[in-house]
C-alpha cells in the first residue's frame, strides 16, 4: 500500500465515524476528527524487550506499528517474542477494528509458557511518551499475547496519549487451559491526547483473567473489552476506576460472552466525575443457551461532583440459559449521606470525610487486587485523586 | 453533664419526640427502654446531630469545659470532639476505607481538638491493640474496609472499639444488644463496663432488659409515644420484664 492511498484511506475512515444512531456510539462525540486532519504515524524504530533481573521486571516496548525488528536483551525462560504464526483474530465488529484491515500493520506475538517465572512483572509499553508531533497523528498498533497451558503472568500495560495523537490500539490475549493472567491497564495522557483500545480475551477451560483499567488524564478515551469464555470454569473479572476532571471523556464498553456452562464473570467499574467531564459505562453480558450454571455480576458506581458532570450508564444482561446466577446494577449520585454522617459523628470534619469517601470509592477497586498490583494501581491513581479531592 | 428540656423533634414533618426532659450526670448509667416506634433511636440521632431530625422546641445542653453549652449549635464532628459518642444500631459500611485509617483519622481529629499531638501509625497501632483486647477482636479487622462484610456481632464490637479509641464523656448506645448472641453480649457488656469511670456517662437505649443484667444502670426511663412516661431505678427494668410495656402504658 503506498503512502498516498494510505492517507486517503485514513482520511475517508476518519471523516465517516459511526453516528449517534448507532447504539454502541450514541454517547460518543467524534467532532475532533472533522476539525483536524490526522496523518498516519510512520515511526519505524525497532521494538525492544529487556529483562532487569534485579528488579524482577521485563520491559517490552512496542515502538512501531510496522517494524518486524525486535531488540531482545537477556529474555527470561518461558517468554518468546515472534512476528510469525499469529493467532486468528475474531471479528468483533467494532469501528476501530476495521481500520486494522485497511492500514498497513505488523503484529507481534508474546508467548508465555508454564516455565515462565510468575513472580516476574511484565511491563508492556504499548505506546510511550513522545515529543509533540508537528501535526495531528493517528497511531495504529496491535499486539497478541498468548498464555500457554498453566502459564501464570502479571502484566502491566502502559499507554500514553500524547498531545495531538490518536492512539488506536488492539490487544488480543489468548489464555490456554489452566492459565492465569493478572492485567493492569494504565492509560495516561495529556490534553488533546486521545485513544481507543480494543482488548480481546479468549479464555479456555479453567483459565482466569483479572483486567483492571486505570485511566489518568487524556482528553478522550474509549476502552472496548471483550471476553469470550470458551471453556468450562473460565473466569473473567473486569475492574476499573476513573477520576475525571475538566472536559475529559472516558467511555467503557464491555462484552462478556459466556459461551459454555460453569463460567463466571464479574465487572466492577467506578467513576468519580468532576467539572464538565463525561463518563460512559455500557457493560454487556451474554449468557448463551448452553452456558448453564454460569454466574455473572456487573456493577457500575458513579460519583458526580459538579452540576455539569455527566454519566451515561447502561448495564445489560442477555440471558438465554435458565439455570444461571446473574445480577447487575448501577448507582449515580453524590456522596452517600449516611456514610458522611457516620464519619462526621466520629469527629472527622466534613471536608476530610468527603475526601476519605472519594478515595474509598477508588480503593474499593484497589482492595480487589493482589498486593503488588494494588501498590502500582494506587500509586498511578494518586495523582488523579489528589487533583480532584484536595483542590 | 447533659440536660435535655422539653425536647420536641420532627422527622419528615412528623413529630416523633413530644417533650423529653432528662438529666444525665457524670459517672451515671441510664437506660432508656421502650417499645418499637417510641422514639428511642430518634433521641440518640438527635444527640449525635443527624441532619434529618428537626428540633422544633426545647433545649439540649452539654457541659464543655465546666460550662453548659447549647449542643444543638454544634456540628456532628464538633459534638464528637467535645466527647459525645453514638454507638449505632445499624453501623454503616464504608467500602474502600480501612478500619485502621478511619479510626486513626477520627482519633487524631479528636486529639487535635483536645490539644494533644496527632498519633503516628506506629503509636496508634499500639493504642489500638489495647482497645481491641477489650472486645477480644483480632487485628486483622483493622485492615478490612469499615464494617464491610462484618457479621452483626462484629459490627457492634467495632462500635465499642471506636468508643474505646475516642474515650467519649457521654456515650449513647443505640440497641447495641440487638442481634448479639449471648457470648457476644457478654463481651460487649464487659467492654462497656471496663470503660466506665467517674468522669463519663452512658445512656443505653434498649428494647430488652437482657443487656441490663450485664451493665447495671443507675436510672431507667420508659419511653412511649415520644415521651418519658416513667423513671426509676434498676428495679423498673425488671418490672417491665415481668409486666411488659402494656402494663405501664
Amino acid at each position: 500500500m503506498d503512502l498516498v492511498s494510505t492517507a486517503s484511506t485514513l482520511k475517508n475512515f476518519l471523516q465517516n465515524p459511526p453516528g449517534k444512531s448507532q447504539e454502541d456510539w450514541k454517547y460518543t462525540e467524534f467532532s475532533f476528527f472533522k476539525k483536524q486532519d490526522y496523518v498516519l504515524s510512520t515511526a519505524s524504530e525497532s521494538n525492544s524487550a529487556q529483562y532487569f533481573a534485579e528488579e524482577k521486571k521485563i520491559v517490552i516496548t512496542l515502538r512501531s506499528p510496522f517494524s518486524k525488528e525486535w531488540v531482545l536483551q537477556n529474555l527470561p525462560q518461558g517468554l518468546r517474542i515472534t512476528t510469525d504464526d499469529l493467532q486468528k483474530t475474531p471479528d468483533l465488529g467494532g469501528y476501530f477494528d476495521k481500520i486494522d484491515a485497511q492500514l498497513p500493520i505488523t503484529r507481534s506475538k508474546l508467548v508465555f509458557d508454564e516455565t515462565f517465572d510468575s513472580s516476574l512483572l511484565v511491563e508492556l509499553v504499548l505506546h510511550g511518551k513522545e515529543t509533540m508531533a508537528p501535526q495531528h497523528q493517528f497511531v495504529n498498533k496491535s499486539v497478541q499475547v498468548v498464555l500457554k497451558k498453566r502459564a501464570n503472568v502479571q502484566l502491566v500495560e502502559k499507554t500514553y496519549l500524547n498531545q495531538k495523537q490518536f492512539v488506536n490500539m488492539s490487544i488480543q490475549y489468548f489464555l490456554e487451559e489452566n492459565s492465569k493472567l493478572e492485567l493492569l491497564k494504565v492509560e495516561k495522557g495529556q490534553a488533546d491526547g486521545r485513544g481507543c483500545q480494543t482488548s480481546y480475551f479468549s479464555l479456555s477451560q479453567n483459565s482466569e483473567v483479572q483486567a483492571t483499567t486505570a485511566i489518568i488524564g487524556g482528553e478522550w478515551s474509549r476502552h472496548n473489552l471483550h471476553a469470550h469464555l470458551m471453556g468450562k470454569d473460565a473466569r473473567a473479572q473486569f475492574l476499573s476506576a476513573s477520576v475525571l476532571s475538566n472536559s475529559e471523556y472516558v467511555d467503557h464498553h464491555t462484552w462478556i460472552d459466556h459461551k459454555v456452562g460453569n463460567t463466571q464473570s464479574m465487572q466492577r467499574y467506578v467513576n468519580v466525575i468532576n467539572d464538565e467531564a463525561h463518563a460512559v459505562f455500557n457493560g454487556r453480558v451474554f449468557i448463551h443457551r448452553d452456558a448453564q450454571k454460569s454466574s455473572a455480576e456487573q456493577n457500575n458506581r458513579n460519583l458526580l461532583l459538579s452540576q455539569k458532570a455527566r454519566i451515561d450508564t447502561k448495564p445489560e444482561l442477555v440471558i438465554e440459559a435458565d439455570d444461571v446466577k446473574a445480577k447487575h446494577g448501577a448507582t449515580v449520585g453524590q456522596l452517600n449521606a449516611d456514610e458522611l454522617f457516620y464519619l462526621r459523628s466520629r469527629g472527622i470534619s466534613k471536608d476530610q470525610a468527603q475526601s476519605m469517601l472519594m478515595k474509598g470509592f477508588v480503593n474499593d477497586i484497589a482492595d480487589r487486587l493482589s498486593s503488588r498490583f494494588k501498590g502500582i494501581f494506587l500509586h498511578e491513581m494518586a495523582s488523579a485523586v489528589k487533583a480532584t479531592v484536595y483542590e | 453533664m447533659l440536660v435535655i428540656k422539653d425536647l420536641h423533634v420532627e422527622v419528615d414533618g412528623k413529630e416523633v419526640l413530644k417533650g423529653i426532659t432528662l438529666t444525665v450526670k457524670a459517672g451515671e448509667v441510664h437506660a432508656i427502654m421502650g417499645p418499637n416506634g417510641s422514639g428511642k433511636s430518634t433521641l440518640s440521632k438527635v444527640i449525635a446531630g443527624h441532619p434529618a431530625y428537626q428540633v422544633t422546641q426545647g433545649t439540649i445542653e452539654f457541659e464543655v469545659n465546666f460550662k453548659m453549652k447549647n449542643l444543638l449549635e454544634l456540628s456532628p464532628e464538633e459534638r464528637a470532639r467535645e466527647g459525645v459518642f453514638l454507638a449505632y444500631q445499624y453501623p454503616i459500611e464504608i467500602p474502600g476505607v480501612s478500619n485502621f485509617d478511619f479510626l486513626k483519622t477520627a482519633y487524631n481529629s479528636v486529639a487535635k481538638h483536645q490539644g494533644f499531638a496527632a498519633a503516628t501509625d506506629e503509636d496508634f497501632g499500639r493504642l489500638l491493640k489495647k482497645k481491641l483486647d477489650i472486645v477480644k477482636m483480632n487485628e486483622s479487622f483493622m485492615e478490612r474496609p469499615v464494617n464491610l462484610g462484618f457479621s452483626g456481632g462484629e459490627k457492634k464490637k467495632n462500635e465499642i472499639i471506636q468508643m474505646a479509641v475516642l474515650s467519649p464523656r457521654l456515650a449513647f448506645l443505640d440497641e447495641t444488644d440487638s442481634g448479639l448472641d449471648i457470648d457476644a453480649l457478654k463481651v460487649v457488656s464487659e467492654g462497656v463496663n471496663q470503660l466506665r469511670t467517674k468522669e463519663n456517662a452512658f445512656v443505653l437505649v434498649t428494647h430488652y432488659q437482657r443487656l441490663l443484667n450485664y451493665i447495671i444502670p443507675d436510672h431507667v426511663h420508659v419511653l412511649a409515644d415520644g415521651k418519658i412516661i416513667k423513671s426509676g431505678g434498676k428495679e423498673l427494668a425488671q418490672q417491665l420484664e415481668s409486666k411488659g410495656y402494656e402494663g405501664l402504658i
